[in-house]
């Protein structure tokens, strides 16, 4: 089983659970389990670092083809593995060459992110905001879509790009569409983990489908350390002693995973088109 | 000089002979100002002339073998069975992804090659946009937006009537006795429920009087309603969970209070500000034009001909309904002109096609379903309707400057459907099709081919004139290989229902039959039936051939409210052409109308298209 994780930076469980208009995070909700996600006291002093020692390095180290966009890694990468830089969390250069001059041809300046999040004007509108986050996306899709991946791991950072103290819930509509569209493109073979990281007093937010979880809804309690070993049970790895946390579904029989639709559903859904055409 | 613009009118289903008489008759006073400025002409249609069809070669300025659309209904050749034609369904590819809805329009659509040149365009109701292109401009989708339950309308009829059973294509809800009720709107089918079910919004119905009071569940909270009344709409909710919900829209209409409590309520449709798929482009624009104008009908076919034709409201009911769908479109249109300041313009009214669907036995005194009791204004409320549509143009002639193309047209015209033609029975008559088990065609096969022997079938009628061959390696079961073996089938067809003798009326049913290679060419001409019937006017395929279904008989009366059609011989059933320039000499064609437009605006793409541009240069 496959891992694809959407980190979205600085979002909070206040706007992700209570907005109802995102249709998208409320089908992840459903299908899934969620919660808020405490941080347990790692030692580190930002988001990004804790991201990395909770969850990248243990999945880095489990995995043959990982693709990371955005994401700061202290561990040696497979040889396999793809990076992406982004100037917004100061990851390290993309490798190999080849996917660099790849993007470059295909999205242009594709590290895209303020050098100074701090001297952006108050007025920024909202559009150049998610023009350049857009291209972010894009060049994940891209990656997601076209190259072979077993993990795969993209840090969108659009909200740090947006001022302190703005009203952002249009850009979560936004991002709910662009979580929408990765949705569409995972195969049956993936574990999906949406979530941002605790940060501070902030708590910080998961949802996680997978086929065989055998757990759904809200989860309370959750930290941030569990998340790695989670993914790992569910994916089929064994979880390194090591890690601190513990998977959520520790000790529970997994799914079989169903098929998304019945074939006799799909029938009912085609003959339903029909009705009421007048013609008939 | 202003910036050059093009405004077109569409009039689904207005018929020349009729518009000709009235103008002749000073009937049609825009129209005919319109011909003195300009040109009228008939104009020839697809094959089939079918809404969609015909409406996707006027989008693309290509015959059905380039866009694909060739028929409201094809066929599986996996399974045999119908599907909608306008559309694909697409599986979802795993457990978070959605069911999806893809458009089977091919071709290029004249919105499309003006956004390549910069031109914005406004496009209102064309049919097969749905899903809705991306373009310059701002478009709202027309037929084949379906509602909540995925098809093209399920209206719902509730009644204290033990007797009464649900009719075609209704959800019947019976209500207990008493004059303070609960029950519900019925709405999407819910799938994951053991077994499956509907989701549903409870409501509360209480008889005080001469009305009803209907406490909805959605916004506005209450209303009250007298008998053989429309409400406005009614936004509801549908929880799909405790988390997801879908939005949608009904009007309910009071059939009767006494001596039973009977109401209806229309299909849901989708909501325009909170659409369960996107219906316009880009998408917050139904969302927009909905705060700006008020709430309107989505469903692609919005005028409710269903209710009708399963008696659950009469023909003056359905004239105030379809009067609703009409003034919401017209409301639309005037909203969207008076901001129209450059490029494409298009809007459809198909009030027209549905309304002569169901009122032409009215007119037709030859009509299975005419009798002389019947209230002869009915069959006037066509001309009457040809009447507004006249008073829209004027409105819109109001609004033209010397930098304006004007386009008045309709897509294929009408005729009367008073005989039906079952196409499989003739196919099983003629050893073409073979039933299992010594079966013989009857009503009792009335639907999906069921008794159908493959093995030993060479052809099979499915949707509305269409004959398909069982062709190996393309059916699933086919049997027939190319070449002379088919060719035999196709011969066998063609001069075996050429002319066609309706025995009990003496007259041939069935003019010719089109051979796809004659009437298709293009990228998509394989996908189209292999053989088109061309009907007589009067005869038209029987509901149960289009379905893939049988009768004992050949030739049988047409007795449905749905009493009107235009899937006949196309030669027989032209459209109208109105443009307020002079148009070249010579037959006008539909193809035609995109190369026109194009050239008007001055944008490439034109002199690639089957069609030429008709204005005199």
């Amino acid at each position: 089983m496959k891992i694809c994780i959407l980190e979205l930076d600085g979002t909070t469980p206040e706007l992700i659970f209570n907005d109802e208009r995102l249709g998208n995070i409320r089908r992840l909700m459903d299908l899934g389990l969620y919660g808020k996600l405490q941080d347990a006291s790692l030692d580190s002093e930002d988001s990004s670092s804790i991201a990395n020692v909770a969850i990248c390095d243990p999945l880095t180290h489990a995995s043959q083809r990982p693709i990371l966009i955005g994401v700061r890694s202290d561990s040696s990468l497979p040889v396999n593995a793809i990076r992406v830089t982004c100037v917004a969390t100061k990851s390290e250069p993309t490798e190999p060459a080849s996917i660099h001059e790849e993007l470059q041809q295909l999205f242009g300046d594709y590290a895209v992110g303020p050098k100074d999040p701090a001297a952006l004007p108050e007025d920024r509108p909202l559009d150049e905001i998610v023009t350049t986050s857009g291209k972010q996306w894009e060049v994940a899709r891209h990656l997601a879509s076209k190259h072979e991946w077993d993990y795969f791991h993209f840090v969108e950072t659009g909200l740090d790009r947006i001022p302190h103290g703005r009203v952002v819930p249009d850009y979560y509509l936004w991002l709910d569409e662009q979580v929408g569209s990765f949705m569409e493109l995972l195969d049956s073979e993936t574990i999906f983990l949406v979530i941002s990281m605790p940060a501070d007093s902030q708590d910080g937010v998961f949802l996680l489908a997978a086929p065989n979880c055998p757990l759904a809804g809200e989860y309370a309690g959750a930290t941030l350390p569990d998340i790695a070993p989670t993914l790992l049970d569910l994916s089929g790895f064994s979880i390194p002693e090591s890690i601190p946390g513990r998977s959520l579904v520790a000790g529970l029989e997994k799914r079989t995973p169903d098929a998304a639709l019945a074939e006799s559903d799909i029938e009912q859904l085609v003959q339903d088109r029909l009705a009421g055409l007048g013609y008939i | 000089m202003g910036k050059k613009k093009v405004v077109v009118v569409g009039l689904d289903g207005l018929e020349p002979s009729i518009v000709e008489s009235m103008l002749a008759h000073g009937d049609l006073p825009n129209l005919s100002r319109l011909r003195a400025m300009g040109s009228y002409t008939r104009m020839k249609t697809t094959y089939p002339a079918q809404t969609p069809v015909a409406w996707s070669s006027f989008a693309t300025g290509v015959n059905p073998g380039g866009h694909g659309i060739f028929d409201f209904i094809r066929r599986d050749p996996e399974t045999y069975l119908p599907d909608l034609a306008l559309s694909r369904f697409e599986r979802p590819k795993s457990m978070l992804a959605q069911p999806k809805v893809v458009s089977r329009r091919n071709g290029i659509a004249i919105w499309q090659h003006l956004t390549n040149a910069g031109i914005p365009s406004t496009v209102l109701r064309c049919p097969c946009t749905f899903p809705p292109d991306t373009l310059k401009g701002t478009m709202l989708a027309g037929v084949g937006v379906p509602d909540l339950r995925g098809g093209q309308g399920t209206g719902a009829f509730y009644t204290q009537d033990k007797t009464v059973a649900a009719q075609e294509h209704e959800n019947l809800v019976p209500l207990e006795p008493g004059n303070d009720l609960k029950t519900y709107i019925v709405g999407p089918r819910n799938l994951r429920a053991n077994p499956p079910g509907d989701f549903r919004v409870d409501i509360r119905v209480q008889k005080s009087g001469e009305t009803l009071r209907i406490e909805t569940g959605g916004s506005p909270a209450v209303v009250e309603l007298r008998e053989r009344c429309w409400s406005p709409w009614i936004r509801v909710k549908f929880k799909l969970s405790m988390l997801q919900s879908a939005s949608g829209m009904v009007r309910f209409y009071v059939r009767r209070l006494s001596p039973v409590i009977e109401f209806y309520v229309s299909p849901v449709n989708f909501d325009p500000a909170a659409p369960v798929y996107p219906i316009s482009s880009p998408p917050d624009y139904a969302k927009r034009l909905s705060e700006e104008i008020g709430l309107f009908a989505t469903l692609g076919m919005a005028e409710d001909h269903n209710g009708l034709n399963n008696g659950r409201f009469d023909e003056a009911d359905y004239l105030a309904q379809c009067n609703l769908v009409y003034e919401e479109r017209e409301k639309m249109m005037d909203h969207e002109l008076r901001r129209f300041s450059e490029g494409f313009f298009f809007v459809l009214f198909d009030t027209p096609d549905r309304l002569q669907h169901m009122l032409w036995r009215f007119r037709d005194p030859e009509h299975p379903g005419f009798h002389r009791d019947l209230p002869a204004e009915l069959g006037e409320q066509v001309n009457a309707l040809y009447r507004r549509c006249d008073e829209t143009v004027g409105r819109v002639m109001e609004r033209l400057d010397e930098d304006t193309l004007l386009i008045a047209l309709s897509d294929h015209g009408f005729n009367s459907f008073r005989r039906s033609f079952h196409t499989n029975t003739w196919l099983w008559q003629n050893g073409l099709l073979a039933l299992k088990d010594g079966r013989t065609p009857s009503t009792d096969l009335k639907e999906n081919f069921i008794g159908v022997d493959w093995s030993k079938t060479y052809a099979y009628a499915l949707g509305l004139g269409g004959i398909y061959l069982n062709m190996k390696g393309r059916e699933r079961e086919g049997i027939l290989e190319e070449g002379t073996e088919a060719d035999r089938v196709r011969n066998a067809i063609t001069t075996g229902m050429q002319g066609l003798i309706d025995a009990a009326k003496a007259v041939p049913g069935i003019r010719s039959v089109s051979r796809r290679e004659e009437i298709y060419s293009g990228a998509y001409a394989g996908e189209s039936p292999d053989l088109l019937i061309n009907f007589q006017p009067g005869y038209r395929v029987s509901w149960e051939t289009a379905v893939g279904g049988f009768s004992h008989q050949l030739f049988e009366d047409n007795t449905r409210r749905w009493s009107g059609d235009h899937i006949i011989d196309p030669e027989a059933v032209p459209g109208i052409l109105f443009m307020n320039r002079k148009a070249a000499n010579g037959q006008a064609k539909i193809t035609d109308l995109s190369p026109t437009i194009l050239q008007f605006l001055n944008a490439p793409g034109g002199d690639k298209l089957e069609g030429k541009a008709l204005l005199v240069a």
